[in-house]
């Protein structure tokens, strides 16, 4: 697997490369602000690209944008955005219609460095990868009369790891669940919010998104 | 006194004058009773038009000039004489007051001074011209019994030359050339100088036709008939100018007249109505009033923007130390004056007002550019603390975290040690996250007050609704806009023990209305609760806007803040 780390930070650049090589992982290159991230892109065509959402020169969302270009021109490359917080405004917009290959995470979540590998590995996929910061802020924050409620906190907790675009493989993995009990949460979960089930991952995170974005 | 005395003097020297000058001509050249005594009048209409309009109005040199233009018409009778001395000083000066002394108070009308370079000119030259060509006419001077003291070379022949040469010159050239003033002094008028001008040019360009046709006629053979008329035009065209004088005088009379009338009013008027008040009296809607601050040595208009006097010819005149009231040019400066200190109360007021205005527009700049300045600095510091301090704090605690799976499975103590060092750090990076957002949200300088306003809900304890729109606004409001919600949240769930909040953010106009109800238990401000918002009442006026706070107790809480957003 193959990736491109771009980050201001030295420090940030050299443990992130390390944790990521650690798995296993090729470290292609790793840049320091928007306009080499986008050079190396084209020229290394990576798997995935760790991207901090501030760099150089006005440190306001050049990363952002480079992301929105790279997306445009090379859709196979997947996105990990690394944030130093997370909005669910701006999670949604940049996620826009199309979270496969795409993730947005606290820059934090790297100390959790199982999960975090995993969170790459998705992401590189073509998976998605969402913040259960903003997750929580989309899954709580709800009107009174909301069919989130009658979820039982078991579902709520199976919601909101689908939400971080976690197969059921990786939610079983998450809660210490069978497979067979998870299926039944989630068809559960679908009947509830009356959400046709989606035939693969990559679909229902974009249901679930989108309910959660449209109740908002 | 002095001047009433000189005035009285003339008059009466005048009057002599005039009375040998007739003598003159019955005796000495055998004109008829009409003739002598209608040459006479005209000199003496312009005498008492020129010293009554010199008494009434001394601040104008017309006056003087027309008393002038009466004693050159009065030595005109001198060349009359048989006496040699007396008979060359009168032949020198003699056409003076038919020609450019007259033209002068014309043009000089009404302040008695001229008022362009060319006319100036004009008339300084003709003063040379008109003198020059008399003397030259003395030197060839052949006409006997009078001898002229400056003959050198008599002769009929050249006297007839030059004459002509003069009337065409003098009558025909500089004639023209004086209509031509008039007019354009007329079409440049105002309409409250046509008003004052009109009666005195339709006087003063009859009397002129009069001098260029002189100058025409001049090129042919005139009967006794037409010579005749031409005097009586003369005549009476010289009579009309002193007595327009004297009307134009009388309607400046009238006018003050009305200002006395408005005396009462003027001074009881309010300090808001004064230029109207004074535009009415003065007859003027052009008339402006500009309030001297004297502190900052300036003038300003009602609401205490400077203004800079004009000097495009519009007319300025100054009442000490209070204001100066900027009219129409043509109107008498004495008369604006004496309108302007009947109303000296009222403009004291007005005054008194634009100052306090001028410097409540700085204050409010200046609190502006504070509260403007406070927010720039907070969005700097939060950017420092993400860029430096937070940014550092995870690297090192991914390095500890490396350092902990390298080293921590040989020595679970050191595993220990170093996993707390890891969770410590990132308690402080949640700490400086939630700092930096008390600070400044990032989320309201890139998403706006919608993104910052759902944010924040997703932070707050108590069901929030938000209908915010999506719309920008400038980042000064929709930081004022911000802070107000937060303030007024926090008071909700802390305070007022509420169960429901509903925002509401939309632009009506040209105004950014922000909204915050909550059910809870109202009251805010008796509590002590509302402090903090009225904290923020100072940060919303200081950007124009209104903040209002409905809390009776038992009804829930209305914030209401109102922010001008003009973009």
């Amino acid at each position: 697997m193959r990736v491109v780390i771009a980050d201001d930070s030295v420090l940030m650049r050299e443990g992130v490369a390390r944790v990521l090589g650690d798995a296993g992982m090729e470290i292609v290159a790793s840049v320091g602000d928007a306009d080499g991230l986008r050079r190396v892109v084209a020229t290394e065509k990576p798997d995935v690209a760790i991207v901090d959402v501030r760099m150089p020169p006005t440190q306001t969302d050049e990363g952002a944008r480079a992301a929105e270009t790279i997306r445009e021109r090379h859709p196979d490359v997947g996105i990990l955005m690394l944030s130093q917080i997370v909005e669910a405004h701006t999670a949604l917009r940049l996620f826009g219609e199309r979270p496969e290959g795409f993730g947005y995470l606290l820059k934090d979540r790297v100390l959790e460095i199982e999960d975090f590998v995993e969170a790459v590995r998705r992401v590189a996929r073509g998976g998605t990868a969402m913040d259960p910061q903003i997750v929580s802020q989309l899954v709580g924050n709800r009107r009174q009369d909301d069919p989130v409620d009658e979820l039982s906190p078991r579902e709520r907790e199976v919601l909101g790891l689908m939400a971080e675009g976690r197969s059921n493989a990786g939610i079983c993995s998450k809660l210490f669940l069978s497979p067979k009990t998870v299926e039944t949460h989630v068809s559960s979960i679908f009947n509830k919010l009356r959400l046709a089930q989606a035939p693969d991952d990559h679909r229902r995170v974009l249901a679930v998104l989108a309910y959660l974005r449209a109740a908002q | 006194m002095r001047a009433q005395a000189l005035r009285a003097l003339l008059v009466v020297a005048g009057v002599l004058f005039g009375l040998y000058g007739y003598h003159l001509l019955r005796h000495d050249v055998h004109s008829s009773v009409p003739n002598a005594a209608a040459s006479i009048v005209v000199a003496w209409t312009f005498l008492f038009a020129g010293v009554v309009a010199w008494a009434r109005r001394p601040h104008s040199r017309v006056g003087i000039l027309m008393t002038f233009v009466a004693y050159c018409l009065l030595e005109r009778k001198l060349q009359y004489s048989h006496d040699d001395a007396v008979f060359t000083f009168g032949f020198l000066f003699a056409e003076l007051g038919l020609t450019v002394a007259f033209a002068h108070a014309v043009l000089a009308y009404p302040e008695g001074r001229l008022r362009t370079r060319f006319e100036r000119w004009f008339i300084g030259a003709s003063y040379v011209v008109v003198i020059a060509f008399s003397f030259v006419l003395l030197t060839v001077w052949d006409d006997p019994p009078r001898k002229s003291l400056f003959a050198i070379h008599p002769s009929r022949d050249a006297y007839d030359a030059i004459h002509a040469v003069y009337r065409v010159g003098v009558y025909g050239v500089l004639g023209l050339l004086f209509i031509a003033l008039i007019v354009r002094r007329v079409r440049g008028a105002t309409a409250a100088g046509r008003r004052v001008l009109i009666p005195l040019m339709v006087a003063a360009v009859f009397a002129a036709t009069r001098a260029v046709s002189e100058a025409v006629l001049s090129f042919m053979h005139r009967s006794g008939t037409t010579s005749d008329a031409l005097y009586w035009w003369q005549i009476f065209g010289q009579i009309a100018v002193p007595i327009a004088l004297l009307v134009g005088l009388l309607r400046a009379e009238l006018a003050r007249g009305t200002v006395a009338d408005l005396v009462v009013e003027l001074s009881h008027v309010a300090a808001g109505e004064v230029r109207d008040a004074l535009a009415r009296a003065l007859h003027d809607d052009s008339l402006q009033v500009a309030y001297w601050l004297p502190m900052r040595r300036l003038y300003v208009d009602e609401s205490g923007r400077p203004v800079e006097l004009p000097d495009d010819g519009r007319g300025v005149t100054k009442l000490a130390d209070i204001a100066a009231i900027l009219h129409d040019p043509e109107l008498d400066p004495q008369l604006v004056a004496t309108a302007g200190a009947a109303a000296r109360l009222a403009l004291h007021n007005a005054r008194l007002q634009a100052d306090v205005s001028a410097q409540l527009a700085k204050v409010q700049e200046s609190r502006r550019r504070i509260v403007t300045a406070g927010d720039e600095q907070r969005r700097r510091i939060e950017r420092d603390l993400h860029d430096g301090a937070q940014q550092r704090l995870v690297a090192l605690a991914l390095e500890l975290r490396i350092a902990q799976r390298q080293f921590g499975e040989e020595s679970p103590e050191l595993d220990l040690v170093l996993a707390n060092a890891v969770g410590q750090l990132q308690v402080a990076v949640e700490e400086l996250r939630e700092l930096a957002r008390g600070v400044h949200p990032a989320v309201l300088t890139e998403e706006g007050l919608a993104g910052a306003l759902v944010s924040l809900a997703s932070r707050t304890p108590v069901p929030l609704r938000i209908d915010a729109s999506d719309d920008r606004f400038p980042g000064e409001i929709e930081a004022a806009a911000y802070f107000v919600a937060c303030e007024a949240i926090a008071n909700a769930v802390k305070h007022a023990h509420a169960t429901q909040i509903r925002v509401s953010a939309q632009r009506r106009n040209a105004t950014l209305v922000i909204e915050v109800e909550d059910d809870g238990i109202g009251g805010a401000g008796e509590n002590g609760s509302g402090s903090g918002l009225r904290g923020l009442v100072d940060r919303v006026e200081a950007h124009g806007g209104t903040l209002r706070i409905e809390s009776e107790p038992g009804t829930g809480t209305r914030v209401i803040g109102e922010l001008p957003c003009a973009s």
